[in-house]
């Protein structure tokens, strides 16, 4: 009678063998360098935790991002519609799906345009170099998830950010912004949601 | 064998005047310091202007052309922030300056004391609930968006962002493109003081001096470092003038008296009377505006001739006391002094003082002539007896057709020039700005940026309440739009207009909106108070404002467009309340200009009134005649040029005057001279006047190249017509 519970000893041992011999190449692909990421220009969901000091609880907000060569797309959709798109125009902003105006004042877009959170979440560090300094761990192994520091140049940005991090695999999968009054701004990018085509709330 | 002076006692009571003069200005010096004006803004008459204008010229200097940036250019950002720190240091310590960020800390607590009564909207109709429904939406985009970076922001107390929206609204767009490594802030007081000036110079070189800074540059933008730049242009000038005018004077007393020490007698005797107007200048008035200085210097200048005549009389009668000299030397101080008296009667205080300081510095220099030159006097290898050097003029002039032809065509070139006579008191039109200064804001700045005007709005009332009602009626109804004004009202509004704000707040956006916000934020329900907390008035917002006579002051900068520097282009909205301080100066200068024409021909009249006493002859008033022909010619010619008239061209013809005088009055006074040494003496002083002074003709600077033009021709014009002097004046003497 032949073996019906699987494969014999010598034959496990084996499979358990080429397993081996091809999941190593895989997980060496998971994780690219870190100027070999790329980003998916398929929209994402993510959510925002932004820990304010003159607020007793953190805010949380969930949306979808989608990120493009020439434009990238921030689309709150709790606990308020908002969407912001950045672009080669400029920021624009739509609140409760009112028309697109100019988010705040000046101070703001300028603000908005020098953390440059586009190129941040396109993975293009060498954009950032005018506005940070890059720094990453020395010791990571190749292969696995990298994580990069974003510390401001002197200067405006610098007396209100005291440093940006960045961390994810293939494309980017976590920003945390600190700020110099001790609060902080958690990003954690989520599961594709390729059926909202145009970064769309979903309906509800 | 030389002749020494004799020691009488007048000689030894003017001698020892002389000599107590410098001894005393030395002791209030060293006791107290001499009072020097160095504002230029001191110079704008109460006539021109109302004394509250003034007083807000003064005031929005202090305010708006008080501020400078400076960019720090040239390394990489981390360098450049470090050498805009290393100057922000520097610039500290001065005790001068206050940067942008202690401003922008008192502002940020006043704007946040003040929220509900101030505004972005400046339409209170339009403050209704669809005003409020967009604030509140703003205030969730900007927290829930997650975009924007809400660091320091109180939003328990302020859950819509009111502070953030209002201090970026209020506030006039203007500011450097780049924050980066850029020192900003204001100059306490006026940027046009010198010693203010001086203090920011030498903060500079030290910074570029530094090793720690080779390889930066600075960009600067401010109204103080226009200002520098202008001051070390006229240095430069009057370092090049200076140079080649002591060469040719050495050289023209050196050919003249064959001794270059000549030179420094005629030097010593202008400096003498300097000493003495200044000393007096003070004694009459406690404090003197530094232009005095120039302008009062400028006039004693006219005492070289007293230095000159005296020297060539001594070589005329090498063996005895010149006969004639003393009273030749008297009378031309005193017509020049009586001449120069017509300024006293100015009502501006700035003209007084010169006429003091120059009356004081002729009498001062007259004494030095009599007494002190003849000890200094050695005639080594002096030429004696006959000089034959002017006979070609005087031979000239003996021929009455050539006298009345040269008169004739005096005439002509005063007539036809008259009607090519232009007239600029445009103080923009003075000097045109540094174009290295103006391509370091551009780059400072961008293409686009703009930055504030001298130009400001004036309200007034008899309480801050009525005065800041009608800044606020004026802006509403500006056509410049209220975005171009930094007013008082905007962020301190009047109570009328702050209880209507507050009552929209509370209506349209609080009312309906602050539940929700507060539950999104998860923040507990508390009364949120609308009525203003304390904060101090920011030290910037309280210099647009100022009392004087009982009324209350509100001065209001505009924003000029973006026009690359040429601030002259700016047209202010029309309205009397607008205040333009160059028009302001320009219209005092006019003032000025059209009075000393007055003066002039009142100085004329005067000159001419004495020496008709004096020589109690109507025909000793042809002796003005050939400084008449010389100050005509000399306002007039340079209009054939294009070369326009200023109020400088006009203080030029005292200086024509007196010099006229004096060669009118020593030609007929030594008629009897036969060597020729009064001719010669005539004609040295006329060639010294030119080269110290006519050179200035060269300047780049339209009032310094006016006054050298106008001194240039009217004295040598003056000079030609004094050989006529013998022939036109009293038969006896």
């Amino acid at each position: 009678m032949g073996n019906t519970t699987g494969f014999s000893r010598p034959s496990r041992a084996l499979f358990a063998l080429i397993l081996v011999a091809v999941a190593t190449p895989i997980a060496a692909s998971e994780c690219p360098d870190l100027d070999s990421i790329s980003f998916d220009s398929t929209a994402h969901a993510f959510t925002q935790e932004r820990t304010l000091k003159s607020l007793p609880n953190p805010l949380i907000s969930k949306g979808i991002l989608q990120i493009r060569e020439d434009s990238f797309v921030w689309q709150v959709c709790a606990p308020f519609d908002i969407r912001t798109v950045i672009d080669a125009t400029g920021v624009s902003q739509s609140i409760e799906g009112g028309p697109a105006t100019s988010p705040g004042a000046g101070a703001v877009q300028d603000a908005i345009q020098k953390i440059n959170i586009a190129d941040i979440f396109r993975g293009r560090f060498d954009r950032l170099a005018n506005a940070f300094t890059l720094s990453s761990p020395t010791d990571r192994v190749r292969g696995e998830p990298w994580r990069v520091t974003l510390t401001p140049q002197p200067g405006a940005i610098a007396t209100v950010i005291a440093g940006i991090d960045v961390s994810g695999c293939q494309a980017i999968d976590q920003v945390a912004i600190s700020y110099r009054d001790g609060g902080q701004d958690q990003i954690m990018v989520g599961a594709a949601v390729p059926e909202a085509t145009n970064a769309q709330c979903p309906a509800e | 064998m030389t002749h020494r002076a004799g020691h009488s006692w007048p000689h030894m009571i003017a001698l020892l005047a002389l000599v107590l003069v410098p001894v005393l200005f030395g002791m209030r010096l060293a006791a107290t310091g001499v009072s020097v004006d160095s504002d230029i803004q001191s110079i704008l008459p109460e006539t021109s202007a109302s004394a509250a204008e003034v007083a807000a010229i003064q005031q929005a200097s202090a305010a708006v052309a008080a501020r400078i940036v400076i960019g720090v250019r040239g390394g990489s950002p981390e360098q450049d922030q470090a050498g805009a720190e290393r100057l922000h240091r520097a610039m500290m310590a001065t005790g001068l300056f206050v940067p942008s960020s202690a401003d922008m800390a008192e502002t940020t607590a006043w704007v946040h004391a003040n929220r509900f009564d101030l505004a972005c909207e400046r339409d209170l109709n339009r403050m209704d609930a669809k005003w409020g429904d967009a604030l509140a939406a703003k205030a969730r985009g900007l927290i829930f968006s997650g975009m924007v970076p809400l660091s320091g922001v109180k939003l328990g107390k302020d859950p819509f962002l009111l502070q953030l929206g209002l201090l970026e609204c209020l506030a006039p767009g203007a500011g450097p493109a780049s924050a980066n490594a850029v020192v900003s802030g204001r100059i306490v007081g006026s940027p046009y003081e010198l010693n203010t000036q001086n203090a920011i110079k030498t903060v500079l070189n030290e910074w570029q001096a530094a090793p720690a800074n080779h390889g930066l540059s600075l960009l600067r933008s401010g109204a103080v470092f226009f200002a520098l730049e202008a001051g070390a242009q006229a240095k430069r000038e009057i370092t090049m003038v200076g140079g080649i005018s002591i060469v040719l004077i050495l050289l023209l007393y050196t050919l003249a008296f064959r001794h270059p020490v000549t030179a420094g007698i005629a030097l010593l005797t202008v400096f003498a009377g300097a000493l003495g107007g200044a000393w007096l200048c003070f004694v009459v008035f406690g404090t003197v505006h530094f232009s005095v200085f120039v302008f009062g210097s400028a006039l004693t200048g006219v005492s070289a001739d007293y230095a000159v005549h005296s020297l060539a009389a001594r070589r005329s009668t090498p063996n005895s006391r010149p006969p004639g000299l003393r009273r030749a030397l008297t009378i031309s101080m005193l017509t020049s002094a009586s001449g120069f008296a017509a300024l006293l009667f100015f009502g501006i205080d700035l003209f007084r003082q010169i006429g003091v300081f120059s009356i004081g510095g002729l009498l001062f220099a007259w004494l030095f002539a009599l007494t002190a030159l003849p000890v200094l006097d050695r005639k080594r290898n002096a030429p004696t007896g006959k000089t034959r050097l002017t006979a070609p003029i005087a031979a000239i002039f003996r021929s009455k057709a050539i006298a009345l032809g040269a008169i004739a065509g005096a005439m002509a070139v005063t007539f036809w020039g008259a009607m090519h006579v232009s007239f600029v008191d445009d103080l923009r039109q003075f000097q045109t700005l540094s174009p290295p200064l103006t391509a370091e804001r551009t780059a400072l700045f961008g293409k686009s940026g703009a930055q504030f005007s001298t130009n400001f709005l004036l309200s007034s009332g008899k309480t801050l309440e009525e005065a800041l009602l009608q800044e606020e009626a004026l802006i509403a109804t500006s056509d410049a739009g209220a975005e171009r004004f930094l007013a008082f009202s905007a962020y301190a509004p009047s109570e009328a207009r702050r209880a209507a704000t507050r009552t929209a707040y509370e209506a349209h956006l609080l009312a309906p909106h602050v539940e929700a916000m507060r539950a999104a934020l998860g923040l507990p329900h508390t009364d949120l108070k609308t009525a203003p907390s304390d904060a101090p008035l920011p030290s910037w917002l309280s210099a647009l404002r100022f009392e004087r006579g009982g009324m209350t002051y509100l001065i209001a900068p505009i924003l000029e467009p973006p026009i690359l520097g040429q601030s002259s282009s700016f047209n202010p909205p029309e309205g009397e309340r607008v205040i333009s301080p160059p028009q302001k100066y320009g219209a005092a200068l006019q003032i000025y200009r059209k009075q000393a024409f007055t003066v002039i021909g009142l100085a004329a009249a005067a000159a001419a009134l004495f020496l008709m006493l004096v020589y109690r002859s109507t025909r000793a008033a042809w002796l003005i005649a050939p400084s008449v022909i010389g100050c005509a010619v000399a306002l007039c010619l340079p209009g054939l040029l294009g070369v326009p008239v200023t109020l400088f061209s006009v203080l030029a013809l005292f200086i024509v005057l007196g010099a006229g005088i004096d060669f009118s009055v020593f030609q007929w006074e030594m008629k009897h001279d036969e060597t020729g040494w009064t001719g010669t003496a005539v004609l040295i002083a006329a060639l010294s006047s030119c080269v110290a002074m006519g050179m200035l003709g060269f300047s780049e600077t339209l009032p310094v190249q006016t006054f050298g033009i106008t001194i240039a021709v009217g004295v040598l014009c003056s000079m030609a017509f004094s050989f006529l002097a013998p022939l036109a004046a009293p038969k006896t003497g």
